[in-house]
């Protein structure tokens, strides 16, 4: 199992516990309860869940190789079942670009989800710290923030990729096996991606956090005797984990996206890896020379706008749900 | 009650259009205090105009919150000069050594390969700090590239070509294309949501129909055979590509940005136009007798302008997403394939050029949104 196999896994396995954490909770059942009960949200969850699957499927290795070190994975065998039992007369072309496509949700789940809830921890202490502290810690952390919204988004990920071509370099050095480089690139890209989108979300956290203490509650509940740290725990938490979940829902189709067009112009990821961008790429050179070119461009835009389309759904699903749970 | 009733009937009496001035009072107030503010502050009425104390106060707002955007852009525009500057030119190996030979043009041709070969500065300058020492870098580097950008002086790249020269050059191509597609979204997005407006004053089937074939009209204005799509013949006529931006590309453009105005146009009536029209002013402006029309285009329309504040911040930075991508897509010499081809020859120097034009567009952009704020906005939110 390859270190990106790994991080797929522990992302499902992410998903399993705030799953089950939300199936504890009581208020967050209730708001995840209307995510579920609106049509645009329970079919965005369930095409996601198929997505989510396939890149399970991807991810998961059946037997190791002597040469190559890994074996084929479950959806490599699929696969190879459906385009054995598949129709004849189907574009040859367009039938592998599709496999390369479903092969590439694996990426889009990594660079769309996982460099974020790998740097949210780190987001939501910074934020909490500086909403917590105010001052100068508040100010600098807001100052920072304006900082980095200052400058265009697409910019700023031109400029930390290429700034980190020689971290690349490094990080694939430790990587043992013919990937190398392009599994540094992909995790080096994913952790760009999510870094992008926390200051933002720690702006947000701040101001959460400030606003929140600085409620009338919060002084009832000091003049009690409880303490910050428990009103931080019990009360704010809560809070800002739903204002995650709302951030992390927003920046998954956006990033997918980005991902896609980055790869699009080579600033992205490794042509080897397989994501929907990298494999979009290939299907624009190939409908300008093959004869069946739109059936390519087809087959490589049909996963991409489905799963940016459920992601969508699923973000403005989960906006309505947790925004009206706030108010 | 006997002080209430003789409101009413006062109220009853007057003009129509004076009903509705009473009864939308937040709005109307932020148009007179706006008005105030830009046209009468120096003008023979300013003291009178001083006595009312609201306005007062109304002025005072708006002017902190415009020195307050003022001073953020400004604060936006160092902080990010000196971020681009540690990214690009101190974690960077060998950044600053092309920002050193940039100012010469005859030593660009030292790293002409895009690797810099400058055996001081081996490695990243953070990591190195013993070879050329951080002090230099600050004192030094920094703000002579900044002095020298303020002055349009942003050096050569590494093929030894004058980046102001080729900013220069590359704006025009890279405006006329980017900005074909962004005003005719706003266009379409003007025109439709104005058709909502209309839509939402008729509310009858008739006017339903009529709405409906505005925005179709509208469209096959935009796209069809002989509408604004020509435009499109105007810039392969100017050479902007060879042979990508053809008529079939053209026209796959403007069908993009029409009907992303037209999603922006249904969005901004589910979330600002509706919502403003079920208010309790509207409500009671027509039960005074009010027409539909004036309640729909005073009150509704002008109330939810704000709601298009959080697009338009976005929308800023995504008009450098679409240079770098049409760019690449018709192979048009604009600013977003210079970031590219900056970025595929390992030139931090023309990319920092970029990016700080980026950042400066982006400021104006956002700069302007916060004096909207300051002048249509923030005196309603008291």
């Amino acid at each position: 199992m390859s270190l990106s196999d790994a991080f797929y896994v522990g992302l499902c396995v992410f998903i399993a516990v705030v799953s089950l954490r939300v199936l504890r909770s009581g208020p967050e059942r209730a708001a995840w309860r209307r995510v579920v009960g609106s049509v645009s949200g329970l079919g965005s969850m369930s095409l996601l869940a198929v997505f989510l699957l396939i890149g399970l499927a991807d991810s998961v290795h059946l037997a190791q190789t002597a040469g190559s070190g890994q074996g084929a994975s479950i959806l490599d065998e699929l696969l190879r079942f459906v385009s054995d039992r598949g129709d004849p007369s189907t574009n040859p072309v367009a039938a592998i670009m599709l496999e390369q496509s479903f092969k590439g949700v694996r990426s889009a789940w990594l660079v769309g989800l996982a460099g974020l809830v790998a740097w949210l921890p780190l987001t939501i202490l910074a934020g909490v710290y500086a909403g917590l502290a105010g001052g100068l810690p508040g100010r600098g952390g807001a100052a920072a923030c304006a900082v980095f919204d200052a400058i265009p988004t697409v910019l700023l990920l031109v400029v930390l990729v290429f700034v980190a071509q020689p971290l690349i370099a490094v990080v694939a050095e430790h990587f043992p096996g013919p990937t190398s480089a392009s599994e540094a690139r992909l995790l080096v890209i994913c952790a760009i991606l999510g870094f992008v989108r926390t200051p933002a979300l720690c702006r947000q956290v701040q101001a959460r956090t400030a606003r929140f203490m600085a409620s009338d509650a919060v002084a009832a509940a000091r003049c009690v005797g409880v303490s910050d740290a428990q009103l931080v725990r019990t009360r704010l938490l809560p809070e800002i984990v739903a204002l995650a979940l709302m951030a992390l829902a927003t920046a998954f189709p956006v990033l997918i996206l980005v991902e896609a067009l980055l790869s699009y112009l080579g600033m992205g990821l490794d042509p080897v890896t397989r994501s929907l961008g990298t494999v979009l790429s290939d299907a624009l050179a190939l409908a300008a020379t093959e004869p069946g070119g739109g059936d390519v461009l087809l087959a490589a835009l049909v996963p991409l706008g489905l799963m940016v389309a459920a992601a969508s759904l699923f973000a403005f699903s989960v906006h309505a749900a947790f925004g009206r749970a706030r108010r | 009650m006997l002080t209430e009733l003789n409101f009413d009937r006062r109220l009853a009496l007057r003009p129509r259009r004076s009903a509705l001035r009473v009864e939308s009072a937040p709005c109307q107030m932020r148009s007179d205090s706006s008005r105030w503010l830009f046209s009468r502050a120096r003008g023979p009425t300013a003291p009178a105009a001083r006595g009312n104390g609201m306005q007062r106060v109304t002025l005072a707002r708006a002017g902190i919150l415009f020195g307050h955007g003022c001073t953020r852009a400004l604060l936006r525009l160092v902080g990010a000069n000196l971020l681009c500057f540690v990214l690009l030119f101190v974690l960077y190996p060998g950044g600053a050594v092309v920002a050193e030979h940039a100012a010469d043009p005859e030593a660009a041709g030292v790293h002409a390969s895009g690797v810099p070969a400058h055996p001081a500065v081996p490695t990243a300058v953070l990591f190195n700090m013993s070879a050329t020492g951080i002090g230099h870098l600050t004192e030094t580097l920094f703000f002579d590239r900044s002095v020298r950008v303020l002055g349009g002086d942003f050096g050569v790249d590494v093929r030894g070509r004058r980046i102001a020269d080729e900013v220069a050059g590359r704006i025009g191509p890279s405006a006329a294309l980017v900005g074909v597609p962004a005003l005719l979204f706003v266009l379409a997005a003007a025109l439709t949501g104005l058709g909502f407006v209309l839509i939402a004053a008729r509310r009858s089937a008739g006017g339903h129909a009529i709405g409906v074939l505005v925005v179709v009209a509208g469209v096959l204005i935009f796209a069809g055979e002989h509408g604004l799509a020509r435009l499109f013949d105007y810039l392969q006529a100017s050479g902007f590509g060879p042979g990508r931006l053809a008529d079939d590309g053209g026209r796959l453009l403007v069908v993009a940005a029409v009907l992303v105005g037209l999603a922006v146009a249904l969005w901004w009536r589910e979330v600002g136009l509706m919502p403003a029209l079920a208010d309790a002013p509207a409500r009671a402006a027509r039960a005074r007798g009010l027409p539909e029309w004036a309640v729909c285009l005073n009150h509704g329309a002008v109330c939810a302008l704000p709601a298009l504040r959080t697009p338009a911040f976005g929308s800023i930075g995504f008009l450098f997403l679409l240079s770098l991508v049409l760019e690449t897509v018709f192979e048009v010499p604009g600013l977003g394939r210079y970031a590219v081809e900056a970025f595929h020859a390992g030139d931090a120097i023309a990319l920092h050029s970029v990016v700080l034009l980026g950042v400066f567009l982006h400021s104006v952009g956002l700069g302007l949104v916060w004096m909207a704020f300051a002048r249509f906005e923030a005196p309603r939110s008291r």
